[in-house]
């Protein structure tokens, strides 16, 4: 497979799972095209994997894990630049969602159990292979599962 | 992402806890949540170009890392078809020799340290030379790369014997004699030296080239094609580049070369020019065309003449060459400064964050930049 191929198969599926990881889809445009650099300039590394999408999405996962304070606000200032023309389209769909409650609760949650979260329920894998996307154990992708399903449902009494 | 994959019910699995509103009412709600916001993707079409767009750059980027490895290289080159012949006298300051180092080919290869001077004045001009461009290079003794460390040539350091002054400023004192050509050889010496004193770290091979000899190997190679992200006037000679690419021979090469007042971040930047323009002359001399041309390459060493100076230490060009082909296959590492707070205590000189150079210098003399790199990445400059 040439990273083409690659790019043209799953770059989009890569936007939409990074869309349910960052909540935003200029943050997600940052996060797939920082991994999909990466992934270019490593192609040969990536197709040496056993499964170079799972490997993929590992990389794009432990990016938005690592986007430490100060290199999110780099990023921000990179986006301020009036750089690349990517123009992200904006669907009339997002006022609404915008509004949309468990959105608001999820991106409250950490980050390691929003992306559990997202794993599970968007990209319906099983823990086994969550806990290899997130590098931990099958407990600890359990637990925080569960102490994310706690956080939401609490929410939901209050709402 | 997983359209046609086989879902894998989670209904009964996941949180259960007193009170709230069914377990797996929560999970559907999720579920229509995350498939309500795919609305939200972007458009991949315009970012894959943009990908494509940085990954270049990216990848240039790393190029002008392995460039001053490059010139390294180049010294290499160059030394190869001057085997068996000495090069510049042999060091004279026996005291700070190096022990020779372990080429031995069944042991297990030792680290190496370089020293690579870019040396300005020359052609006869009385005011003597100077080291504009410190290039320390680190070869760890796995092979697996090259470190570069670029140490500012305004840099306030004790000068063996002389004194306190600007790094700079080692090389003339040690090849100023008046009356007499400057000694080269002496100058690279003393720099040496100096840099030995500040870092701690020995050096294995010092190599020294003069902007005459950067001049006619220009020239000798039929002009250089070198880009510059912004425009540079000469402060010497009026001349102006234009940001872009654009072919210089070698008088153009040396006058872009010597221009720092100029620019933005002065002699940082123009570190950065020395960079370009190394990679650019990598490029023409190692062009598969004419790559292995041993005409050219005769010409060059000719061209070259009293305007390199290599101090091997015991090495010979040829297991340098050999080293360095090995090396040069990987990515070199850039390490970049910030510059200590304070410098400017003592009018136009520099100082380094004393923590970081210590960590700095001390992982050099272990072998032990990879781990440096790792617990410094902001350091990296790729």
């Amino acid at each position: 497979m040439t990273y083409e191929e690659f790019a043209d198969s799953r770059l989009t599926a890569l936007l939409r799972y990074a869309v349910m990881l960052t909540g935003d889809p200029h943050l997600a445009q940052d996060l797939v095209q920082e991994t999909m650099v990466r992934v270019q300039l490593n192609w040969r590394r990536v197709t040496r994997a056993d499964a170079p999408e799972r490997y993929v999405r590992r990389m794009l996962t432990n990016q938005y894990l690592d986007w430490q304070r100060g290199s999110w606000v780099r990023r921000v200032l990179l986006r301020a630049e009036p750089d690349e023309a990517v123009v992200v389209r904006v669907d009339h769909a997002e006022t609404t969602v915008e509004r949309d409650q468990v959105w608001t609760w999820l991106a409250r949650l950490p980050r390691r159990q929003r992306a559990a979260l997202v794993l599970r329920y968007y990209e319906d894998l099983p823990d086994a292979e969550i806990a290899e996307v997130l590098g931990c154990a099958v407990g600890t992708v359990r637990s925080a599962i569960s102490r994310a399903l706690a956080t939401l449902r609490a929410e939901f009494v209050e709402a | 992402m997983s359209d046609d994959d086989i879902k894998v019910s989670g209904d009964q699995r996941g949180a259960t806890g007193p009170g709230g509103p069914d377990p797996a009412l929560i999970e559907d709600e999720l579920r229509a949540a995350f498939v309500r916001h795919e609305s939200l993707t972007p458009d991949p079409v315009p970012l894959r170009a943009a990908i494509d767009r940085r990954a270049v750059r990216r990848r240039r980027l790393r190029r002008t890392a392995t460039v001053a490895g490059a010139a390294l290289a180049l010294t290499g080159v160059l030394a190869l078809p001057m085997l068996g012949r000495t090069v510049g006298p042999p060091p004279s300051v026996p005291e700070v020799a190096a022990p020779p180092p372990a080429l031995d080919q069944t042991g297990p290869a030792e680290p190496l340290n370089f020293l690579v001077l870019g040396v300005d004045g020359g052609g006869g001009q009385s005011n003597g030379h100077r080291a504009d461009t410190v290039l320390v290079v680190h070869v760890p003794a796995d092979r697996s790369r090259l470190y570069l460390v670029s140490l500012p040539r305004d840099l306030g350091v004790e000068v063996p014997g002389h004194g306190f002054g600007k790094l700079s400023a080692a090389f003339y004192l040690g090849s100023h004699r008046p009356g007499h050509r400057p000694d080269l050889a002496a100058g690279a010496a003393l720099t040496e030296r100096t840099v030995t004193a500040l870092t701690g770290v020995r050096f294995d091979a010092t190599a020294t080239l003069t902007y005459t000899g950067l001049r006619e190997v220009t020239d000798a190679v039929g002009g250089v094609k070198v880009c510059l992200p912004q425009q540079v006037r000469s402060y010497h000679t009026t001349r102006v580049f234009p940001a872009g690419c654009q072919k210089l021979d070698g008088a153009g090469a040396q006058d872009l070369l010597r221009q720092r007042y100029a620019l933005a971040q002065g002699a940082h930047e123009r570190d950065r020019n020395g960079q370009r323009f190394a990679e650019a002359l990598l490029h023409e001399i190692t062009d598969p065309a004419s790559a292995v041309n041993p005409v050219r390459v005769a010409e060059i060493v000719r061209a070259l003449g009293r305007n390199l100076v290599l101090d091997l230490d015991g090495m010979t060009p040829a297991e340098l060459f050999t080293t360095l082909r090995a090396v040069a296959a990987a990515d070199a590492v850039g390490i970049g400064w910030t510059l200590h707070p304070d410098s400017g205590r003592r009018s136009g000189m520099e100082s380094l964050d004393p923590m970081l150079s210590r960590s700095l210098f001390d992982a050099f003399r272990r072998d032990a930049l990879a781990d440096w790199v790792v617990r410094h990445p902001d350091r990296v400059t790729r």
